[in-house]
């Protein structure tokens, strides 16, 4: 089994350790003391430094898990602003108050056969009618071309067969927007009139369906031809119309305010 | 690898495994005791010398997080590391099973001696014994796995013939 030396060894060892354990334990607690604040030290280190980073970790996901939901919900509350931006400035237009103005979202869009048209969620059973005037806080879109029970679809002032008369604010100078191949133009002002780039231009009241005094757009450019009667105006639509989100609603020219002088707008509606 | 170097890696498994897990404690007392393991496996490549000394130092270490026991563990794991150690140079130890068995026994003795010299501190006798038994049988166990996984990454070939002369 083992030389003799080594059973004295082990005979003296378990002695002492026999010795230790019956000490007092007031006697033994410096030494265990001693023994825990140097060997057991760097470990109990390294054990604290891992738990730390392991709350760390943990408590970094839970803060990234909330900065994304604040995020999310920070992004739903500029939303919100904006939303209310929108009405505020379709509050402060000058029909702004009337209760007769209904609301609709952007659900879809429809350009076949030529057409430049949204749908919008809302239609006869949210107050929409047809050939009512769809406008943004911006400005005119367009109008409605067919209304059903519940959606609504609104030519937009891009479809060509969309026409509005419009009036320069600065000369007075009346014409009629509409698209001609892919710009929006004024159609029908003759070369002599006084009509330059920057006009603002706004509904002249005189088609029977957009009131008097609605943004439209801007006069971006004026050529004059020699060879004809006409002038070539381009135009620029006040309402980005590839950036729909919500319409605005005026009822139909019959709830327009009375003894503005309408007549039958000059559009088609196929 | 050198006396000194084996022992102060078997401290370091023994004071990590303290630190980290505590006793390894699995079910109805039934633990693994770290220390022991390394102590005894060291003991066998060492001899019966080293298994004393590093056992007895190892165990002050051990009390040392409970000084009411200071002595009791020191006293324990020299006699396992004089046993292992006087058995692992004199028996025939390079198989799995005889591995086993002597890890087995040597928590069997620390048991007893830890036992007899912390009586009054534990629970019943009866509880005691059966922890023992399955604290050796657990840690038996250990021991093959570890033995066979040791020989399985680092000697395939002796490994399998050890398989093939265990069968």
């Amino acid at each position: 089994m083992s030389s003799r030396p080594g059973a004295v060894l082990v005979a003296t060892l378990v002695a002492a350790g026999l010795l230790l354990r019956v000490l007092d334990t007031s006697t033994k607690s410096p030494v265990a003391n001693l023994m825990l604040n140097t060997v057991y030290s760097p470990f109990f280190a390294v054990r604290g430094w891992a738990q730390e980073q392991s709350t760390l970790r943990s408590e970094n996901a839970r803060l990234r898990h909330l900065l994304a939901e604040m995020s999310f919900k920070a992004q739903e509350g500029d939303e919100y602003a904006r939303e209310a931006l929108r009405l505020r400035s379709l509050w402060d237009l000058p029909f702004g108050r009337d209760p007769h103005i209904h609301i609709g979202r952007v659900v879809g869009w429809d350009r076949r056969g030529g057409h430049e048209e949204v749908i919008v969620d809302r239609g006869l059973s949210g107050g929409i009618r047809q050939y009512a005037p769809a406008i943004t806080e911006d400005g005119v879109a367009g109008r409605v071309r067919v209304v059903t029970y519940n959606y609504a679809r609104v030519q937009l002032l891009s479809d060509p067969g969309c026409r509005v008369s419009v009036r320069s604010t600065r000369s007075g100078v009346l014409g009629v927007v509409r698209m001609s191949g892919s710009s929006l133009i004024m159609d029908r002002v003759s070369i002599e009139s006084d009509v330059a780039p920057g006009d603002t231009l706004v509904t002249a009241g005189i088609g029977g369906i957009f009131p008097a005094g609605l943004l439209l757009g801007f006069v971006s450019d004026v050529s004059k031809p020699a060879a004809s009667l006409l002038a070539d105006i381009d135009v620029q639509a006040a309402v980005r119309l590839d950036r729909l989100d919500y319409l605005f609603f005026l009822e139909s020219q019959a709830d327009l305010p009375p003894g503005a002088p309408y007549e039958l707008e000059t559009g088609t509606h196929p | 690898m050198g006396a000194l170097s084996t022992f102060l890696l078997i401290t370091a498994v023994a004071l990590a495994a303290r630190v980290w897990f505590g006793d390894l404690h699995l079910f109805f007392g039934v633990r693994v005791d770290a220390t022991l393991l390394a102590l005894t496996l060291a003991s066998i490549a060492r001899g019966a010398r080293f298994g004393t000394v590093a056992g007895f130092v190892l165990g002050l270490v051990v009390d040392a997080v409970q000084p009411e026991w200071l002595g009791a563990s020191a006293a324990g794991y020299a006699l396992v590391g004089f046993f292992s150690g006087s058995f692992g140079q004199t028996i025939y130890v390079d198989r799995t099973r005889a591995r086993a068995a002597l890890v087995i026994a040597s928590v069997v003795i620390f048991d007893i001696v830890f036992g007899v010299l912390t009586v009054g501190i534990a629970s019943s006798f009866f509880s005691r014994v059966l922890a023992s038994l399955g604290s050796a049988v657990v840690t038996g166990g250990i021991t093959a796995l570890l033995s066979r996984a040791w020989q399985a990454v680092m000697a395939p070939q002796a490994s399998r013939a050890d398989l093939l002369a265990d069968e």
